[in-house]
């Protein structure tokens, strides 16, 4: 199969990653996840789309192929560059669990890869996950979301997993988030994770509290099980502002962690400081040196 | 004797007096009051009033300062803000008395006395403003007008004639100029746009590094408090900047109140350890708040 634009490589766009895209709102998501699959079809991925369709609706009756949607997304759908699977089938193929998920989109890579595409972007819309009453399927989140990471390791696979907060219940957002601290884009914030350091970047404030506090959690707990940890090493040199809000998460995360485990400071303003220091910092917050 | 109004923040209390017997009637609670609770007392007042409050305090008139009515600075004058200020202890109340001069310019008064309420309205003082009867008929309603609070021989009570500058009053702008940077605020997520406007006048105005920061968290914390006591989505906010040199003001007014209590339940405790002053202002009967910060 040939795609329907050359391939070319991209030196800006890593070969693999897997991100997750936060949003307030359905219309956000939607342009937000529209330009990561115009940019994915025009670096000539494959592209495996999974989301919602109105009931008895098609594939090409999908927001993704209107007026809202990226360009070339009607025809990179005929041509099979583009792929849609909608969720009620999606849980049919798969079980709802974490080796069936794992293992369809396993399938999906494999299958591009042999068709010879140069790499494969793979989003699916917030699944509305109904976490808040089944702990047994958090789990199972965590698990195939792991199994997510390991599939960009080994192969050129770009994930992005979309979060509608106003779609999706409180916990669902928390556990969501947290198991994407490594890397989520959510508005005015960002957070990667490399070389063992956290840098969470851009404006913290009281309206992404909630979602900082959860990826802060989620950072904590990956560090805990790290090679390198226990402790969290904190890169602050990307923070343009915090409030007190996310100050007070950030030090209540760290006070009600296990004994042994600290959050290093590194870089940052000196004001976060003063921040820290206002809303009150306990001891298991330490100072390290000048980020990598 | 304080006719149920609790001494937090600035007291600020008019008095209207025919002469010195007058006067002394009309302070003597309020200065004895504040002699009881340890305040640091000063009186500026006319030779004839300062006999007379000698002889009704007895021995505890050698606790008040009795400086000269001319080493006190007037209302009109443009430091007057800062000389107040400067009255102000950490560690106890100060309760100052004075004298309008009759040759005060009312309008320049009338910026003064409306500017403490405004700006130096967290701070621990009780003044009390003492006009002759026959002075300027503008004078005298300059301070009718701007006293919450009048001094009477029962102790201090409410003023029915105060008017708190209203949200559209030239007081602020007289004060400190013209409108720098304006935004309006729904919910927490237009807060990014009111950082970037704090930030950008801030920048104007000549500060920099923290003191940009500072102004920018203060600000931000007290929206954060407005907006959460609205409609969710709909709070109404608009922040107006103003700057005095390096000083920066920012006005926020909305139709929700913020219960104006002190210590554990202080409504902009989030907000003093970023900024100089903070200040609620709460008119219930016009739903408007105004929140105000000077870094």
């Amino acid at each position: 199969m040939t795609s329907l634009l050359p391939a070319r490589p991209d030196r800006d766009a890593a070969p693999s990653h897997h991100t997750l895209l936060v949003t307030d709102a359905v219309d956000q998501g939607r342009r937000g996840a529209a330009s990561w699959v115009e940019q994915e079809l025009s670096l000539g991925s494959k592209v495996f789309y999974k989301g919602w369709l109105p009931e008895g609706g098609r594939a090409d009756q999908h927001w993704l192929t209107g007026p809202a949607g990226p360009r070339g997304a009607r025809d990179a759908l005929s041509t099979g560059q583009l792929e849609f699977l909608d969720f009620p089938t999606l849980v049919e193929r798969s079980g709802a669990t974490a080796n069936g998920v794992l293992a369809v989109y396993k399938g999906e890579v494999e299958r591009a890869l042999d068709d010879l595409w140069p790499t494969v972007a793979m989003t699916q819309e917030s699944p509305e996950l109904p976490m808040a009453d089944d702990a047994g399927l958090v789990s199972e989140y965590a698990t195939w979301e792991a199994g997510f990471d390991d599939l960009t390791h080994r192969w050129p696979v770009r994930m992005l997993c979309q979060l509608c907060v106003a779609s999706e219940s409180e916990r669902a957002v928390w556990e969501t988030v947290a198991v994407h601290h490594r890397d989520v884009v959510d508005g005015f914030w960002s957070a990667t994770a490399d070389d063992g350091h956290w840098q969470p970047r851009g404006d913290l404030d009281a309206h992404v509290a909630r979602r900082f506090g959860a990826a802060v959690h989620g950072a904590l707990r990956t560090a805990r099980e790290a090679e390198h940890g226990p402790d969290l090493h904190l890169d602050l040199s990307g923070v343009d502002f915090m409030d007190v809000a996310c100050a007070d998460i950030l030090m209540l995360a760290a006070r009600s962690a296990p004994a042994g485990q600290h959050v290093v400071l590194h870089g940052g303003p000196r004001f976060l400081r003063r921040l820290f220091d206002a809303v009150g910092r306990p001891a298991s917050v330490r100072e390290g040196g000048d980020p990598p | 004797m304080t006719g149920g109004l609790v001494r937090r923040g600035l007291l600020h209390l008019g008095l209207l007096f025919d002469g010195p017997d007058d006067l002394v009637a009309s302070a003597l609670p309020t200065l004895r009051q504040a002699l009881d609770d340890g305040d640091e007392v000063v009186v500026a007042a006319d030779r004839g009033t300062v006999r007379r409050l000698r002889d009704a305090l007895g021995a505890d008139a050698r606790r008040i300062a009795f400086p000269p009515p001319a080493a006190m600075v007037r209302p009109s004058a443009p430091d007057f803000l800062t000389a107040v200020g400067r009255w102000a202890r950490p560690d106890r109340r100060t309760t100052v008395l004075g004298q309008y001069p009759a040759t005060m310019p009312a309008r320049d008064c009338g910026f003064g006395e409306d500017a403490l309420g405004v700006v130096l309205g967290d701070l621990p003082l009780t003044l009390i403003c003492c006009c002759r009867r026959d002075l300027d008929p503008e004078l005298l309603a300059v301070l009718r007008r701007t006293h919450p609070q009048m001094a009477t021989p029962t102790g201090p009570v409410a003023n029915p004639d105060h008017r708190a500058p209203a949200t559209a009053s030239p007081t602020p702008a007289a004060l400190w100029g013209e409108v720098a940077g304006r935004v309006g605020v729904q919910n927490l997520a237009d807060l990014a746009h009111l950082r970037r406007c704090v930030a950008e006048v801030a920048a104007r105005a000549g500060l920099e590094g923290d003191a940009v920061r500072a102004a920018v968290l203060a600000v931000h914390e007290a929206a954060v408090d407005a907006v959460r006591r609205g409609e969710p989505d709909h709070a109404h906010l608009t922040l107006e900047v103003r700057t005095l040199g390096h000083t920066l003001l920012s006005e926020l007014t909305g139709p929700h109140g913020i219960p104006a209590q002190q210590g554990p339940g202080d409504p902009l405790a989030r907000v003093r350890p970023f900024c100089a002053r903070a200040v609620v202002h709460d008119e219930p009967e016009r739903h408007a708040v105004r929140v105000l910060n000077t870094v």
